[in-house]
């Protein structure tokens, strides 16, 4: 339903050209669940806006690539086709629902207003819709609520709201940038919930983006994690888990709390800076904070290659030597403890 | 705002010189341009209560009727150049190619104090009502544009403007349904400003001699006529200057307590009694 070819996203600043989407290719299917991870700065919500055409240009251009969705190019798209397209068959929510709806109407208004952009409702039939979609996202006595502000409704409320408004037209595809990092955590897993069971009942695939991987593991099909404005590993939930394949998705993993644990264990963060965007190392774009480097990596740029049944990651050694040198690391590190 | 009795009182000396002014050729006992050549420069007394001028013709009649073009040229001001200054800031402040353009000419403007300007413009156009206008309009609307401005680029970058542009709404939609109801506070209150800093700029290039026609009575053209007898005749000078003193500073405290109303972040102690946050709710809804 939507693939993405080869695409470069750049930002144009003072300093020179950041390029943060760099050379990325996916594919989405109808009703599937993809989680984008990666750490603050890796190029996540440039994607993600990239998909809406909603980043602002300048400073952003896009020198390459395909945006295909249903086999259009979005990319060369005009301003008012794209537009019934937005909040129409690709929709969003975002990080912060503090801030997400309009302080000054009443939410009735936004919900009908995102109803009739583009279904030609009358006022009445938007309303009911309106009434019901609120019940989809689990607001209780939706016909007085919608008659309050946003001030009115707490901070996972809003959120319901904003998947409401996000839903009005049944989407094909909901774009999800961080939409639980703002919220406490028992409220984290009823969206997270709610979002699983709006797929099942609308059949919308969902691209969640976070730097949560406990998010990713509840919801996605699948996970893309990225580094630096690239894809550097691609699988299944079950294969970026278990079978990791690349220095930094294991590194990421490593750096998070396990609640299975003994809680003697030690969480290992990453050494370092995230690359400057501008001029990035020579090599793999890893290599500074890789602890696995050797001297190839600073002359090659691994591409992603396949580990086994959709399975990609990109780094040069084979998943043979990286298990080998994880074995050897942690005996090290085991010694490291006990002396 | 109005359980607090000076606005209540600005607004009462507003709306009393306004319908004084509207509806003095109803009452008003003697003509404001009646000559009596026999009653020239007396002082207040039961007859003329603000006193005759050099003409003998009467200064309440006067200073009422003056209201009626000063508060004309000040309301016409006010409401075009906050409307002129709005669509300029909006424009500005949402499309950041024009934004360069237009706020250095703004800059340019706002570079000559706002009476000077107008002066030039009235001197260079003539002094009629219409002209006066013109020039105080263009004096006033560049503070509104960056006013507006400067709103609309705090508001613009707020999460809920990009989630409406994920809905698919176009650009004019979302600049005048989404961010003008955001911005309308700061603009309502510099619209009253404008109306006080407008009539007392109409007052100061009549009293210069390049405003209205000197037959017409206004408040600026009373002073100017009366600088000439401050010392035999005070009474001329002064109640005219109480009037502009008067309705301008009704204005300003009308101004006052608008942004006041307006402001989120003002003392808690203003919203009496109830709760701070069940009393913001009602005013909202």
């Amino acid at each position: 339903m939507l693939e993405v070819k080869n695409l470069k996203a750049y930002i144009d600043v003072d300093a020179g050209v950041v390029k943060a989407v760099d050379d990325v290719s996916f594919s989405i299917k109808a009703g599937e669940t993809v989680g984008i991870v990666g750490e603050s700065g890796s190029g996540k919500s440039v994607l993600a806006l990239s998909l809406m055409q909603l980043n602002p240009k300048p400073p952003v251009f896009y020198p390459q690539g395909e945006i295909l969705f249903e086999g259009q190019n979005l990319l060369t798209m005009k301003e008012s086709e794209l537009r019934k397209i937005r909040g129409n068959k690709i929709s969003m929510i975002f990080q912060d629902p503090m801030s997400s709806l309009n302080p000054i109407f009443r939410i009735e208004k936004q919900l009908i207003e995102a109803i009739r952009t583009h279904q030609d409702l009358s006022r009445k039939d938007a309303e009911r819709k309106a009434i019901e979609l609120l019940t989809d996202v689990g607001i209780p006595d939706p016909e007085r609520r919608m008659r309050d502000y946003p001030h009115q409704f707490s901070g996972g409320m809003r959120q319901r709201v904003m998947i409401a408004i996000a839903l009005a037209c049944r989407p094909k595809l909901l774009i999800a940038d961080e939409p639980t990092t703002a919220l406490d955590v028992t409220i984290q897993a009823q969206i997270l919930e709610l979002l699983a069971s709006i797929q099942k009942k609308y059949g919308t695939a969902i691209i969640i983006i976070t730097h949560d991987l406990g998010v990713v593991a509840k919801l996605a099909d699948r996970v893309m994690v990225m580094y630096s404005g690239r894809i550097v590993e691609e699988g299944s939930t079950a294969d970026i888990f278990y079978r990791t394949s690349m220095p930094y998705t294991w590194s990421l993993l490593r750096s998070m709390p396990n609640i299975g644990s003994a809680g003697n264990e030690r969480l290992v963060p990453i050494q370092g800076q995230p690359p400057n965007l501008i001029t990035p190392p020579k090599g793999c774009n890893f290599n500074p904070r890789c602890l696995f480097a050797g001297p190839e990596c600073l002359e090659v740029d691994p591409v992603l290659a396949e580990r086994g049944n959709g399975h990609l990651a990109a780094c040069v050694l084979s998943q043979r030597e990286f298990n080998e040198r994880k074995r050897q690391l942690e005996a090290v590190e085991r010694e490291g403890v006990r002396g | 705002m109005f359980k607090k009795k000076r606005n209540l009182l600005a607004l009462g000396v507003l709306l009393l010189v306004t319908v004084a002014t509207i509806t003095a050729s109803l009452w008003l006992v003697q003509s404001p341009t009646y000559i009596d050549s026999h009653q020239r420069l007396l002082g207040p007394s039961a007859k003329h209560w603000f006193g005759t001028d050099h003409f003998g013709r009467d200064i309440f009649s006067r200073v009422i009727v003056a209201a009626r073009v000063s508060l004309f040229i000040g309301v016409v001001v006010a409401v075009i150049s906050t409307i002129v200054g709005t669509v300029i800031g909006l424009l500005s402040g949402y499309y950041k190619k024009a934004d360069f353009i237009v706020m250095r000419i703004i800059d340019g403007m706002l570079a000559f104090p706002a009476l000077l300007l107008a002066l030039a413009l009235v001197a260079a156009l003539g002094g009629n009502i219409t002209n006066i206008i013109i020039a105080l309009t263009f004096a006033f609307f560049p503070v509104v544009s960056r006013v507006v401005r400067s709103a609309v680029l705090q508001i613009r970058n707020i999460q809920y403007i990009e989630a409406a542009k994920t809905t698919g709404v176009s650009d004019p939609v979302i600049l005048f349904q989404y961010i003008l109801p955001n911005v309308l506070s700061p603009i309502i209150v510099q619209g009253t400003f404008i109306f006080a800093k407008a009539i007392l700029a109409e007052a100061a290039l009549s009293f210069l001699g390049v405003g209205v026609n000197p037959t017409t009575p206004t408040w600026g053209n009373m002073l100017q006529e009366a600088q000439v007898y401050i010392t035999i005749a005070p009474w001329f000078s002064i109640f005219p200057g109480v009037a502009i003193v008067l309705t301008v500073l009704a204005l300003n405290v009308l101004g006052d307590g608008l942004r006041d109303a307006f402001d989120p972040h003002a003392p808690a102690k203003r919203k009496k009694r109830t709760s701070m946050v069940s009393n913001g709710e009602q005013k909202i809804a």
